[in-house]
């Protein structure tokens, strides 16, 4: 259905069509403002978002990375696995989330971190009885750290049997 | 006449429950949406108190002296078979050099067709973790896996 306003000729749906020439019959010397959302480019707009979104899914999960760390790149990066988080920063260290304390501290005295390992090795044959510890943990590090310190920080952790430490990058999945 | 007395058919398709379904598609795809791609390298780290008896593999030692600078330290059954040292002026030039050499170690005689079956990459104090990052990816990038990192004092 097509409809004249001024000297435009708008297509309109019956709805519209029918409230425009009601309020014309009503008010014919007045003009009519017509406010018609276009819902064509609006659903081309949404479809072209959700394909784009779709496509950009990701079913792999997500490991949280702290505001103050500044990852690493690398190419050859795999698939994160879901294991404990510690993260290390320019002034502290984190352990799933919480603050254990600064890396010099921590080298010097490492109880805070063998008591936090400790408890996720607690849990987990609580979890999973009578099956072995996999000793996966996530170790975020920030680029600029010494690679002195997170080499000496992996070998604390190599001593509570976590063996397989998972460096998180940023990569090209 | 008879024609007017016909009703229309209605071929208006109700856009309306698209819309909304559309939009509580994208919400949901926006909010569960990875704007940061994270990867993971895997790292493994031996452990033992007693050393393990010489095997015949090959091993390779490589020691960071520096961010652009490194030792190849090639060896089989334990013994040291083929050493080679870079010095470059950046840490992207030494890995170039590493995709250059590598290849050519991996087929030394020494090792007899045996594959390097791990690699030891101990760091130096000057070297960030993220130039230790690129090396370890470099190396990764050339074939070898089984990488550990060994926990140096930092000289």
């Amino acid at each position: 259905m097509s409809l004249t306003v001024g000297s435009k000729l708008i297509n309109t749906g019956r709805f519209e069509y029918h409230l425009l020439t009601r309020k014309q019959k009503g008010n014919r010397a007045k003009k009519v403002l017509l406010v018609a959302l276009m819902l064509t480019s609006l659903v081309d707009m949404f479809s072209m978002l959700v394909c784009f979104l779709l496509q950009t899914f990701s079913t792999t999960p997500e490991i949280y990375v702290a505001n103050d760390v500044k990852l690493p790149e690398a190419l050859s990066g795999g698939v994160v696995k879901e294991a404990p988080v510690l993260s290390v920063t320019k002034t502290a260290l984190f352990l799933d989330q919480k603050e254990i304390g600064s890396m010099a501290k921590i080298l010097k005295s490492p109880e805070p971190l063998l008591k936090g390992l400790e408890g996720f090795k607690q849990k987990w044959a609580k979890e999973n009885p009578g099956k072995p510890y996999p000793g996966e943990i996530n170790l975020q590090a920030d680029k600029e750290m010494p690679s002195t310190d997170v080499a000496k920080l992996m070998g604390i952790l190599n001593t509570q049997q976590y063996d397989v430490i998972q460096l998180a990058v940023l990569g090209a999945q | 006449m008879s024609l007017r007395a016909k009703k229309e058919l209605n071929n208006e398709l109700n856009l309306t429950p698209f819309i909304d379904l559309l939009s509580t598609l994208v919400c949901f795809l926006l909010i569960s949406a990875v704007w940061v791609t994270v990867a993971s390298m895997d790292l493994k780290q031996s452990h033992g108190t007693e050393a393990a008896a010489p095997r015949e593999s090959a091993e390779m030692d490589v020691t960071l002296d520096g961010p652009a600078s490194a030792t190849l330290n090639l060896k089989f059954a334990g013994k040291a078979v083929h050493k080679v040292s870079f010095k470059e002026e950046s840490t992207q030039a030494l890995l170039a050099k590493f995709s250059e050499t590598l290849p050519q170690i991996k087929k030394h005689p020494a090792l007899k067709g045996a594959l390097i079956e791990s690699v030891l990459v101990s760091p130096h104090q000057k070297v960030t973790h993220g130039e230790m990052v690129s090396v370890l990816d470099g190396l990764r990038l050339q074939g070898l896996s089984n990488i550990g990192i060994k926990p140096t004092e930092g000289k």
